[in-house]
């Protein structure tokens, strides 16, 4: 029983990604309705999807799939046309898919009437363009596709011999087909033309010779001593392409094209079912091999190609140097190639939770290997120093590797919101592209994981109130296609991820006008463009005239912002009214280590992150005057609020007070968090540290101001300081006391008038 | 009735002289939409830039719904002609009703 759940633990999970590439080339079919390879590549996933779920007798999920496969079936032979309505209802049937997988071993009972409206749908779609009755497609189609798809199955195939060719293969002319073109200084270079055909008679027959008069100009714009001649010749010939290719080498500035015969295409499948699939060809490099495409075309080719952009396919048939037949045959080759190199286990799949043990496990080897380090310093050895270096240098190696295994793409996670885009696009009636940059960046999983709904709720946004309705757009001269970019790069140690919408832009007055009326700021109060902007993040702040099931209620911004802030990263909107906005959020690529600044607040060791920290100040004689009259300090020109570290943790000296004054010797940390800027009064500076941060328990669940603890190398314990939290904190409570000292002369002053 | 237009070519008819056959054609043939004849009874040796030069008259020729004649062909021109799959260009056989 062990053994087979886990196979369909492995079935499960290939076919989750088989449903992906499904996903996403529908996703990319809409945009390119003419692009056999990415149809093929749909109808595959579709059709391995069936034929595992055969092998275990999942027979809900087989007829299901059937019938999705059919339709792509009839998509891939042209007898079904692509379309935006088709695209929706195969999505709906991926997801349908996607549900039945998911809920395995359970197989009936998965929206059985969603499943029922979508088998209708896709069966009116198929009857709508075909002219058989539904009755006989069900027992035609089955033949249909596994003849066609023989060369998926690993069945072994009869190839011992070259197959005869058949029907199919001669439906073109059974010679090669040469078209030459020869360049303009071909006279100038004493070249005879009709030499060439002398030879072609040498290695064959020439059945015809067309001349071609395209770029023959008329004689009035004749250049007599240019060469404008090219014919179109069907040459019957036993020799090879490549033998063929050699009586042209030496004429300068021709092109020349060669199709091999049409009765070669079974010939060159053959050869191409036997080129290994243990390494992944590009598709150039698989002709080659077969003989039916020659070096010079393949770079006349590729040359193309850097100027059209086509694929290297198309290029080829356009040109006529290979049959369409051989291409494809080529590129399910290609194909199958691909996978085995995936499954050739280049990637390992391996349970996350291993992966935080391990590393944990090498996070407690460094500590270690640091306390290790310090005990060395008292012994005068060179040797043991030495061994000491090379092992903390191996150790931090290793450290940097074990981290390094949980850092993933966050393409898969941008990827995910073509579909979003897409769907939402449609519902709201708006034409919207997504694009995507930098989906290569890697991040740690947990932060993907958690930065997930965030980015969610920001595309949403952007969909639903930055991006105009088309025809807004076009009015005020936009483009009716609205662009919504999403952006990751990494910047000096964090990842940096920008959601941009060329849309309308936020309008700061209104924002004002918005937070006044919600009371969330006073008449009259002056903010920073940023602060205005940030107003947005206020809980119950919503700019949206209309709640809709997109957005708009208020209760996403504040949420975003603290899911961000809890990874310990920033979000910032900058927006200009008309154009767009833009939502920068910054990240540290792991949570599992900081980078930290060590202090003492008297006996107790603390880490502040250091990219929180904007610069360490001892203050002056004056300073430390005026920090004991007020809680803060004038530093150069800006009010700098203080908090105490002593009184906040409430640490108590050698008698058990806590001393609240500024001592001599003590330092401010200037820490910024978003816009807000705090002075920490701390004892020590004890310098930079890389500390592994590890979680405190659940006992301590609801204390504030810490992030995690970490373990010096000198064994002690230094808590890591949440400096969000920590100032918010004590924000939230002096408005407390504020308020309370506010009402309280209120009431004094009610008192004093009855 | 328009005056012949038509021109008798010399016994070298190469990429040296290609030029100056060039210019002669041009000087004869004023009138596109006329025919025009080229007199071939002396050629003696010609290459691919003098076919050249005949197919541009035919394409000419051609395109303004009047007609390219080539007389007095000799045999060894015509032969060449042939070998180089010109003649099907020059000469197009029309299809019996």
């Amino acid at each position: 029983m062990q053994e087979i759940d886990e196979n369909v633990q492995i079935f499960i999970s290939e076919s989750v990604e088989l449903l992906d590439d499904i996903e996403n080339g529908l996703l990319e079919l809409e945009n390119a309705s003419g692009d056999d390879e990415l149809l093929n590549l749909i109808f595959r996933a579709a059709h391995t999807i069936k034929g595992s779920a055969g092998l275990f007798g999942f027979d809900h999920i087989i007829e299901f799939t059937h019938v999705v496969e059919n339709t792509l079936d009839d998509m891939r032979n042209g007898i079904l046309p692509v379309s935006s309505e088709l695209i929706t209802v195969l999505m709906r049937s991926k997801d349908q898919i996607a549900a039945l997988v998911e809920a395995l071993p359970e197989e009936e009972g998965i929206n059985p009437e969603e499943e029922k409206e979508l088998m209708d749908l896709l069966m009116a779609f198929r009857t709508g363009n075909k002219t058989e009755s539904p009755e006989t497609q069900a027992g035609t189609e089955n033949d249909a596709v596994e003849a066609a798809d023989a060369v998926e199955t690993d069945s072994a195939e009869s190839d011992a011999d070259v197959p005869a060719a058949d029907e199919s293969d001669t439906i073109q002319s059974d010679h090669y087909h040469i078209s030459l073109r020869l360049g303009l200084d071909t006279f100038r270079e004493g070249f005879i033309p009709n030499a060439l055909f002398k030879q072609l008679a040498g290695v064959g027959e020439i059945k015809s010779a067309i001349l071609v008069d395209e770029s023959l100009p008329l004689i009035n714009e004749l250049d007599p001593e240019s060469c404008y001649l090219g014919w179109e010749i069907a040459l019957d010939s036993n020799a090879t392409k490549d033998e063929i290719h050699e009586i042209f080498e030496f004429v300068e500035g021709a092109q020349c094209n060669i199709l091999p015969p049409s009765s070669k295409i079974s010939e060159y499948r053959h050869l191409i079912e036997h080129i290994p699939e243990d390494e992944y060809l590009a598709l150039g490099q698989i002709l080659l091999q077969t003989g039916t495409l020659t070096e010079e075309e393949l770079q006349v080719v590729l040359n193309q190609q850097q100027s059209t952009q086509e694929k290297v396919g198309d290029l080829l048939v356009e040109n006529k140097m290979v049959q369409s037949e051989v291409v494809e045959h080529a590129l399910e080759k290609q194909q199958k190639q691909k996978k085995n190199q995936q499954k050739a286990l280049n990637f390992v799949k391996v349970d996350s939770s291993k992966l935080d043990k391990l590393v944990n496990l090498v996070g407690e080897l460094v500590i270690n290997g640091a306390k290790m380090e310090q005990l060395s310093d008292k012994y005068n050895d060179d040797v043991l120093h030495e061994t000491m270096e090379s092992t903390i240098s191996t150790l931090e190696e290793l450290r940097e590797t074990a981290l390094a295994l949980r850092m993933i793409p966050i393409g898969a996670t941008f990827n995910r919101f073509h579909r979003v885009v897409r769907d939402i696009s449609q519902e709201l009636n708006k034409d919207i592209r997504l694009e995507i940059y930098g989906a290569e960046s890697e991040l740690d999983k947990t932060v993907i994981d958690k930065i997930s709904d965030p980015l969610m709720h920001l595309v949403r946004n952007s969909l639903d109130h930055g991006i105009e309705m088309p025809d807004e757009r076009e009015s005020i001269g936009k483009p009716r296609q609205g662009i919504i970019k999403l952006d990751a790069h990494h910047e000096a140690g964090m990842i940096v991820i920008e959601i941009t919408d060329d849309g309308s832009g936020m309008d700061p007055d209104k924002l004002v006008e918005k937070a006044i009326e919600k009371g969330v700021i006073s008449s009259g109060q002056k903010l920073k463009r940023e602060e205005i902007f940030n107003l947005i993040f206020e809980p119950g702040f919503s700019m949206a005239k209309q709640v809709s099931n997109i957005s708009g209620r208020g209760v996403g911004m504040d949420v975003v912002r603290r899911n961000i802030e809890a990874l310990r990263g920033t979000i910032i909107i900058s927006s200009e009214l008309g154009i767009g906005t833009t939502i920068t959020i910054q990240l540290p690529l792991t949570l599992s280590i900081i980078d930290g600044f060590h202090i003492k607040v008297d006996n107790e060791d603390f880490i502040i992150p250091l990219d929180m920290i904007k610069e360490c100040i001892t203050l002056s004689d004056a300073q430390i005057e005026e920090s004991s009259m007020h809680d803060y300090i004038t530093l150069r020109g800006e009010v700098l609020p203080l908090i105490q570290l002593r009184s906040y943790y409430s640490l108590s000296n050698d008698d058990g007070e806590i001393e609240s004054h500024l001592k001599h010797r003590e330092n401010i940390v200037v820490v910024q968090f978003g816009q807000q800027k705090v002075g920490l009064i701390v004892g020590d500076l004890l310098g930079e540290i890389q500390a592994v941060i590890k979680p405190l328990g659940r006992i301590f669940k609801g204390l504030n101001g810490f992030a995690g603890f970490t373990i010096l190398g000198s064994g002690h314990i230094a808590l890591v300081i949440d400096v969000p939290g920590l100032v918010k904190d004590v924000v939230s409570n002096e408005k407390t006391q504020f308020d309370k000292i506010k009402q309280g002369h209120i009431d004094t002053s009610r008192r004093l008038l009855h | 009735m328009a005056k012949q237009q038509k021109i008798k070519l010399d016994a070298e008819c190469t990429i040296y002289e290609v030029l100056e056959k060039h210019h002669k054609i041009i000087e004869q043939w004023k009138d596109l939409s006329e025919p025009f004849i080229i007199d071939m009874s002396a050629v003696e040796e010609i290459d691919n830039s003098f076919v050249q030069l005949l197919l541009s008259c035919k394409k000419t020729a051609t395109m303004n719904d009047s007609n390219l004649e080539l007389i007095n062909i000799p045999e060894t021109i015509m032969t060449y002609l042939q070998s180089g799959f010109y003649s099907d260009y020059l000469f197009p056989t029309t299809e019996d009703n």
